[in-house]
């Protein structure tokens, strides 16, 4: 029988520990940027997870620290998620529809248009779409880190595309209006 | 297309996630992270409030810093009154403080008498000026309020919890709690003249729905709040004052007297005019400065008006603090400088007392003294500008409540959330945490801890409370012991690998045991069962495993009930989803043995429940230890009629039909249809917000269905307390 069951942790050197952290830093907190869309809040979230991760760490070491450290991730952000929701929609709110600069380069501006589009995402599919187009998870993998089903995992995905799809479509026929605007109105000028 | 948008996805993501760099900066923020784990087992009670919006903010260890200024208090006087027995009266029921809570203007410090490392909370960008300890606090459960000056905002922090919460309000000076922790009140500076704003406390944080402004007059603008003094309370009924004192031209002390009548609501029964307190000016004796009352002793400081004072100012050579009882009065002198020239009338000088222990300070430097055998004791707090004391836990004895000593009233003092649940209660989960109930679904105190799914109540108290264990919407477990109604004490988490879905604990009869079981069946077809022993918490290295073979297409499977019998193999209740066409729900049963070596062994296959006039879905055990209790059902009929039915023990059946608008065909078969039992209490919901209470009649009957008032996603009985002290061992 596995013994599990978490209490008091004694005082231990983070020596080892640091090297763990410093070889899986940097992918966690792209991972939790992209499931956050902010910063600030991805290394909060990273911070915590791998205070977590270092309590199973401490116990006896992980097999598969990747994925571990991928699934504290996940969970972390989406509880983040929860509690910030009524801060974002507030933040929606008040900034109404100034998007802010536009971007010129085809591919900032698909940056700039899928984290704006991957913030309108439900949680689940938000998810399931960066880890099976980022971290290239299988589905049964990112069910596992999801702690969902296959099948859940698929739906998601499938819904997550399609709503992208339909967000990022319109911001290209922005795009594709205000190319056109702009040059007509270039046109006029040169009239 | 899909194709080509799927890679254009692929590349805008890397180069989306390139945006982000990492910051050297969280490596010290996880070895800190690490550090305040090991130091701090102070349980999160969490804030929920419509209005408090949740600032998350580093929570750094350490120590306050140090520095301030030392007066010299000189020599201790004597005490007034030689005769006076030591420990003063009360002795034996005195509370002594389990620690302070302090601010040095930037920081809150949340530091136990009994050693260990405080729990310093940073208030980034604040200018702290005072707090105020939620009466009844203690180091494990605690609700400390402190002023931020410089946004005008109350920040709110709790022992352990790694946030900050700020009420929304306009918030610029001193705060006082209502001695039974019901009220806080402030003074906001309006247009037309101050206002005296309170809003409803409780062990969740502000309750803004019961909040309420009283215009003052305009000549009371510069005074501030000094104490809160309830005279007397008889259940909902309150009267009492609060004092304002301070200066503006002249030294002026008032008292606003206050009520609170049967309905909860507060109301000044002299309007906006308050009492002028005598300024002494003209008789020559002291005036009250700041005053507090604990455990049969007032405390007051008080001072006289300077005889050639024109207008009417402090003298500061006059301080003094003041110690009454029934014995007679106990003097100490305190020096001028605490008074300062800047003060010139004292609205800085505050006071808490707890016990024999009293707090005081001017605003920039504090002191705590006790008086014993005779003499005080002094000892300054070197960079504290505010502070107040962490009441202990009370002795078990002591959990009745009752002990209205010197007219201040205990923390929630005849109010229903004081109780205990003599007599039983409900734990119903809502969207942000635990409403308790009384049995009868009245809801008696909520306790915001974010978003729950699951809670299970251990059917047999402790010494200490009712043990706890709950479900985090992200599957993670942690437990409690819920302790004289309203605060959560000695919480932890069970240790749940991320991303593993879990169902709801459940208790074993005898308050010895949990288990869960992991809820997504795993490859081969078999569900994973948790068992951990429990003796106040669980059994570290206790965790058995049995992996549970589930011949049918199960999409989820969760458990029910813990079923016992004197001698027998433990039977767990389980209910799952049958994959299929029409997905349905279907109750299962598994025979267990838990050895005594810690192992779970299976004794037979999981089971479906045979049909009885319909197919079960939930089941539910409603059994104490060892005795006969029934067993109740959720059955649904081929027509798709919905019962619930009580088997007892000697098979005799009482069913009771539900209507379709209670929980019909969708709810019971697609649904998440949940059901729990004590004796003859059940609680039945659909799993999406609605639940009612049924209970059985002496007949045998059933009696009318109930509605739970509010969103209820689940619930558990909570046993009668009047059995407090069995350990379940």
């Amino acid at each position: 029988m596995v013994a599990t069951v978490a209490r008091s942790t004694a005082a231990v050197s983070t020596g080892d520990f640091a090297e763990l952290f410093a070889a899986h830093h940097a992918e966690a907190l792209r991972l939790a940027y992209l499931l956050t869309g902010n910063a600030h809040r991805a290394e909060d979230v990273v911070s915590d997870a791998f205070v977590k991760v270092y309590r199973a760490w401490n116990r006896g070491g992980i097999s598969q620290p990747r994925a571990y450290i991928k699934r504290a991730v996940v969970n972390e952000s989406n509880s983040r998620f929860r509690r910030l929701a009524l801060e974002r929609r507030e933040a929606a709110k008040r900034s109404g529809d100034d998007r802010g600069v536009r971007a010129h380069d085809d591919q900032l501006a698909d940056s700039q248009a899928l984290m704006a589009a991957l913030q309108q995402l439900p949680e689940r599919q938000r998810t399931a779409v960066v880890l099976r187009y980022y971290s290239d998870m299988t589905e049964a993998q990112a069910a596992e880190a999801m702690g969902v089903s296959v099948g859940t995992v698929k739906s998601s995905v499938s819904r997550g595309l399609h709503r992208l799809r339909v967000v990022m479509e319109n911001a290209d026929s922005g795009q594709t209006n205000r190319d056109q605007r702009d040059h007509r109105d270039q046109g006029e000028e040169v009239r | 297309m899909s194709t080509d948008f799927e890679e254009r996805l692929r590349q805008a993501l890397q180069s989306t996630a390139q945006e982000v760099t990492p910051n050297p900066e969280t490596w010290r923020r996880v070895q800190a992270g690490i550090r305040r784990r090991q130091a701090s087992r102070w349980l999160v009670l969490g804030l929920a409030s419509a209005t408090a919006v949740l600032a998350v903010v580093a929570v750094l260890p350490g120590l306050l810093r140090g520095g301030g200024v030392e007066l010299d208090l000189g020599p201790a006087a004597p005490p007034a009154s030689p005769g006076e027995a030591p420990g003063g009266p009360g002795t034996g029921s005195v509370p002594v403080p389990a620690g302070i809570a302090s601010t040095d203007g930037e920081r809150i410090s949340l530091q136990p008498d009994a050693g260990g490392q405080a729990d310093v909370m940073e208030v980034p960008g604040a200018s702290l000026s005072s707090l105020e300890v939620w009466p009844g606090s203690t180091p494990q459960a605690s609700q400390v309020v402190a002023v931020d000056e410089s946004s005008c905002r109350l920040s709110v922090v709790g022992s352990g919890f790694d946030g900050i919460a700020t009420v929304d309000a306009e918030v610029c000076g001193p705060v006082v709690f209502s001695p039974d922790g019901r009220h806080l009140a402030w003074i906001e500076a309006g247009g037309d003249g101050p206002v005296l704003r309170t809003v409803g406390w409780g062990a969740q944080g502000a309750e803004v729905q019961i909040n309420a402004a009283f215009p003052l007059d305009t000549e009371l603008a510069d005074l501030t709040l000094q104490d809160w003094v309830w005279t007397s309370t008889s259940g909902e009924d309150a009267t009492g004052y609060i004092t304002l004192a301070g200066a503006g031209e002249r030294y002026e002390s008032h008292r606003l007297p206050v009520e609170r009548q049967g309905d909860g609501a507060l109301a000044l029964p002299d309007g906006d005019a308050p009492q002028p307190l005598d300024d002494g000016s003209g008789s020559g004796d002291p005036v009250v400065i700041a005053e507090a009352a604990s455990a049969g002793a007032r405390y007051q400081l008080r001072g006289r008006i300077g005889e050639q004072s024109q207008p009417a100012q402090l003298d500061p050579a006059t301080l003094e603090l003041v110690r009454s009882t029934t014995a007679g009065d106990v003097v100490q002198q305190l020096p001028a400088e605490l008074l300062g020239a800047a003060a010139g009338a004292g609205q800085t000088l505050w006071l808490e007392a707890l016990g024999e222990e009293v707090l005081y300070g001017n605003g920039s430097d504090t002191f705590r003294t006790r008086y014993a055998d005779g003499q005080w004791t002094v000892e300054a707090l070197p960079g504290v500008i505010g502070a107040d004391f962490l009441a202990p836990v009370p002795a078990a004895d002591d959990r009745q409540g009752g002990g209205d000593q010197a007219g201040q009233g205990e923390p929630g003092a005849g109010t229903p959330a004081a109780a205990p649940f003599a007599e039983g209660g409900i734990a119903a989960v809502q969207a942000d945490g635990l409403s308790l109930r009384d049995p009868s679904g009245t809801v008696l105190v909520n306790i915001g801890m974010g978003p729950l799914t699951d809670v299970a109540a251990s059917p047999l108290p402790t010494e200490v409370g009712i043990p706890l264990v709950w479900r985090l919407d992200d599957h993670r477990l942690q437990y409690s012991t819920l302790r004289a109604g309203d605060a959560l004490v000695d919480g932890g988490t069970l240790d749940v690998e991320p991303g593993i879905a879990t169902s709801a604990p459940v208790w074993a009869p005898d308050g010895r045991h949990v288990a869960w079981v992991e809820s997504g069946m795993r490859d081969g077809g078999s569900f994973r069962l948790h068992v951990v022993e429990w003796a106040d918490g669980p059994v570290p290295g206790s965790d058995a495993l049995l992996d549970v073979d589930s011949t049918a297409a199960l999409g989820e499977l969760r458990l029910t009930g813990w079923r016992q019998r004197d001698g027998s193999p433990a039977e767990l209740l389980l209910s799952g989803r049958l994959d299929g066409e029409r997905p349905r729900r279907q109750a299962f049963t598994l025979d267990v043995e838990v050895t005594d070596a810690g192992e779970v062994r299976a004794l037979g296959a999981l089971s479906a429940v045979a049909d009885r006039d319909g197919s079960t879905l939930v089941q539910a055990d409603a059994g104490i230890d060892g005795a006969a209790f029934p067993l109740y059902e959720l059955r649904a009929a081929a027509t798709g009629a919905v019962s619930l039915a009580r088997t007892a023990a000697d098979g005799s059946e009482e069913r009771l039909d539900l209507p379709p608008d209670v929980l019909g065909e969708d709810a019971a078969f697609a649904g998440d249809p949940w059901l729990e039992a004590r004796g003859e209490i059940v609680l039945l919901g659909d799993g999406a917000g609605r639940a009612w209470r049924a209970t059985v009649a002496q007949d045998g009957g059933w009696g009318p269905l109930e509605p739970l008032a509010g969103e209820v996603l689940r619930a558990a009985l909570l046993p009668p307390t009047a059995s407090m002290g069995r350990t379940g061992r």
